[in-house]
Formats: structure tokens, sequence, C-alpha cells
């Protein structure tokens, strides 16, 4: 069971980094959105909505990103191979969970910095603040990861997914903004303790939620 | 056909007492008078979408189409009604709290349930195929369902203006009030249900039509 889980995220990885196509245009989408929003917001302004940005930048990428990871199977055709594969749907969740996890780490640790260097930003508790993204990124990328394939047979697929995840995924959105600023300004971890316990929280039953559906969702 | 007609004339008869037999009350004057249509319809359409809930769970697990009529049906009516329940709270706080929209935790937490199901019928409509549609739609309703806690909750959990009306420890209204409450709750949901009733009963015409055809 965890040799396939560890199967499935590592072959999507292999092919991954063959091409570099999903992680580089995720990290150079992340780039605009944060040029973007350096240049339409003043910098008297900074300081109060630059968390919000901050998350909103990992948000889009995501939004567009994650789903590839099914997506990219029905384009390639393998999505059959995947589904007679012995191995069981909640396995190939679980491996495409991983994988977009890693694919998120890697681009939080070009995108965080840049961003705090393109915005000029001041932070107090850095390691909060890079915790609670990539918490937030956990409960996100888990929510994303068992919703794009709902999408898998609908028309006009990639603006689909956005308008369907989004409602779902709010309690982590707002949560990790507040935790995030919080952070920013230099909060404790104790400060955050209520935030962190509700994104850990929401995670685990869409977690549960998911190994529960996931064979529904896959089926042909 | 009887259940509608009845959840009319109750309707009909609760808003009569709530429009023009109740007094003014002390703080709100005769602003609150919208309480006894706003809240029941939230009430309805939290119903609506726990049927919707629950018939979502049923038909994946018994793959029966008139399950998905019916949870489809109902996240329908429920949408009606929650958006309705939004439009007379944005009334009502421009009224009380002084803006049309202030991002209050219920009316936020309310506007991402209206998302929720706003998306459910997206997805169903970007479907063709009646099984995937049915599938994909039942799964994003399992999901969705916790913007209903949520938003239920959510006057608890944050600071907000909204007024929690009925505790653990009692209803805060005066009996005479819970009377005209009650009424039309019992009214709407009769009303629902008749409504959710005849919409199933077009879903199952119109797939004997598409087999004849």
């Amino acid at each position: 069971m965890m040799q396939d889980i560890f199967e499935i995220a590592f072959k999507d990885l292999k092919i991954e980094f063959r091409t570099k196509n999903t992680i580089t245009f995720m990290i150079l989408f992340g780039l605009i959105t944060s040029m973007m929003f350096s240049i339409s917001v003043p910098l008297s302004a900074v300081r109060d909505v630059a968390p919000g940005l901050l998350w909103l930048v990992f948000l889009f990428v995501g939004l567009l990103g994650f789903s590839r990871a099914f997506l990219r199977e029905l384009e390639m055709g393998t999505l059959d191979g995947l589904k007679i594969a012995p191995v069981s749907p909640a396995d190939i969740l679980l491996g495409k969970i991983i994988y977009n996890l890693v694919l998120v780490l890697i681009i939080e640790l070009i995108v965080f910095p840049l961003f705090i260097g393109l915005f000029d930003l001041r932070v107090e508790n850095l390691f909060l603040a890079f915790g609670v993204i990539t918490l937030g990124n956990v409960g996100f990328v888990v929510v994303s990861s068992s919703l794009s394939p709902l999408v898998l047979k609908a028309k006009s697929r990639e603006l689909l997914i956005p308008i369907i995840l989004f409602p779902v995924i709010y309690p982590i959105i707002s949560s990790t903004i507040s935790a995030l600023s919080t952070a920013i300004k230099g909060g404790g971890l104790m400060d955050t303790s209520q935030e962190i316990v509700l994104i850990l929280s929401f995670t685990i039953i869409m977690l549960t939620v998911s190994l529960l559906t996931f064979d529904h969702a896959l089926e042909d | 056909m009887l259940v509608s007609i009845i959840g009319f004339v109750l309707a009909i008869f609760a808003a009569y007492r709530a429009l023009l037999v109740l007094g003014p009350e002390r703080t709100l004057g005769d602003s609150y008078r919208i309480f006894f249509f706003h809240t029941p319809a939230a009430i309805i359409s939290f119903l609506g979408f726990t049927f919707t809930l629950i018939f979502s769970i049923l038909y994946l697990a018994k793959r029966n189409v008139v399950y998905d009529y019916v949870s489809s049906s109902s996240a329908k009516l429920g949408l009606v009604f929650i958006t309705s329940a939004l439009f007379m709270g944005s009334i009502w706080s421009k009224l009380a709290w002084g803006a049309y929209w202030n991002w209050d935790p219920r009316q936020t937490t309310v506007l991402i349930l209206w998302f929720v199901y706003a998306a459910y019928f997206a997805l169903r409509s970007a479907i063709e195929e009646f099984e995937a549609k049915a599938r994909s739609s039942a799964i994003l309703a399992i999901f969705g369902y916790v913007a209903v806690p949520l938003s239920y909750l959510s006057t608890r959990i944050w600071y907000s203006l909204h007024p929690v009306v009925i505790r653990t420890s009692g209803i805060q209204l005066e009996p005479n009030m819970i009377q005209v409450f009650v009424t039309m709750i019992i009214a709407l949901t009769l009303i629902f249900g008749s409504l959710l009733w005849i919409d199933v009963q077009i879903k199952k015409l119109e797939s004997r039509i598409q087999e004849v055809v």
C-alpha cells in the first residue's frame, strides 16, 4: 500500500521533471501575479494587504496547477491505464496528493522569498509564516486533488475548477490569511493556534471524505 | 396538491399576522417583521441542502436515478430559499446595521454557501453524460455540505452582529411571535415539500419522454 502510493507519486514526479512543464508554468504564473500585485498596490498599503496577497498568489497558482495531476493523465490517454492498474483508488489519490505537495513545496521555496523581496516586507516570524502557508497548502492540495477528477468529463474544465474549489476550501483560505498576518506582524505559534487547529481538522475531515468517495470519483 | 394549498394558506396567514397583527418591537420598530420571512427561508434552505447531502450519499451507494432527481431538485429549492434569505438579510442589515453588506461572518459564510450550490449547478450543466453528471455532483454535494454547519455556527464561532435567536437556553421571542414564526416554518416546509415532489415528478416524466423519443 505505502509502496503503491510512493510509486504513483514517483511516477508523476519523473514525468514532470522530464519536461518541467507544469512546475515552470506554476512558478512563472506565481511570479507574474506577485509582480501584478506589487504594481497595483500603493506602498503605503503594503503592510496591511501583503499577507492576503501572498496567500492569493499561492491560491491562484494552485487553482491552475494542482488539477494538472489528473488532467495530464486524461490528455496523455493514460487515465484508463491508471484505473485498471492493480492499485486501489485511495492509493492513487494519496499518490497524487504527495506529488502535488512536492510541487507546491518547490514553488513556495522560490516564490515566497521573491514575494517578500518584491514587497520589501518585514516578516517578524519567518518560520511561522512559511509553516502556515505550507499548512494551508496541504489542506488546499488535499481538497483540490480529490475534487479535480470530478471535472474530467466536463466541458471547459479549467474554468470550472476554481468555481467548484473556492467555496469548499473557504475555511482554509480565511484561516490561513489570518494566521499569516499574525505571523508577519510578529505573533507566535500560540497566537495562531486557533487557525492552525481549524486548518488541521478541516484537512483531516476533507481527507476522510475524499478517501470515502474517491472510488466513485474515478469510476467510468 | 392539497399539501401545497395548505402550505400557501398557512404562509399567507402567518404573513398577515407578522405584518399587520403583531405590534412593533421595542428596539427595531417595524423592521423586525422581516425576521418572520428571513429566518424561516434560511432554515428551509438548510433543510434542502441536508436533503441534497442525504440523497447524494444514497445515490452513490445505490445508484438509483430517483435519488439524483431528489438531490438536485432539493439543491435547486435550497438555492432559491438561501438567495431570498440573503436578499432579505441584506435589506434588514441596511436598516439595522446601516449597510447592505458588511462582511459579517454570517453574511460571508452564507455567501460561500450560495457559491457552493451555484458551483454544484455549474458542474451539472458542464457534464453531458447523465451518469457522470449525477456521480460528480453527488460527490461535490458531500464536500460542499461543510458550508452548511459553517454558516449555521458562524455567529457562535466568530464575533458577529447577527443575533442568535434560538439558543440551548430557549428562544428569545415573545410567545405570540413564536407562534407566527413556527407557523411560517411549517408553511414553508409544506411548500418546499410539494415543490420538491412536483420537480421530481417533472424529471421522471422528462426521462420517460427521452426513453420514448
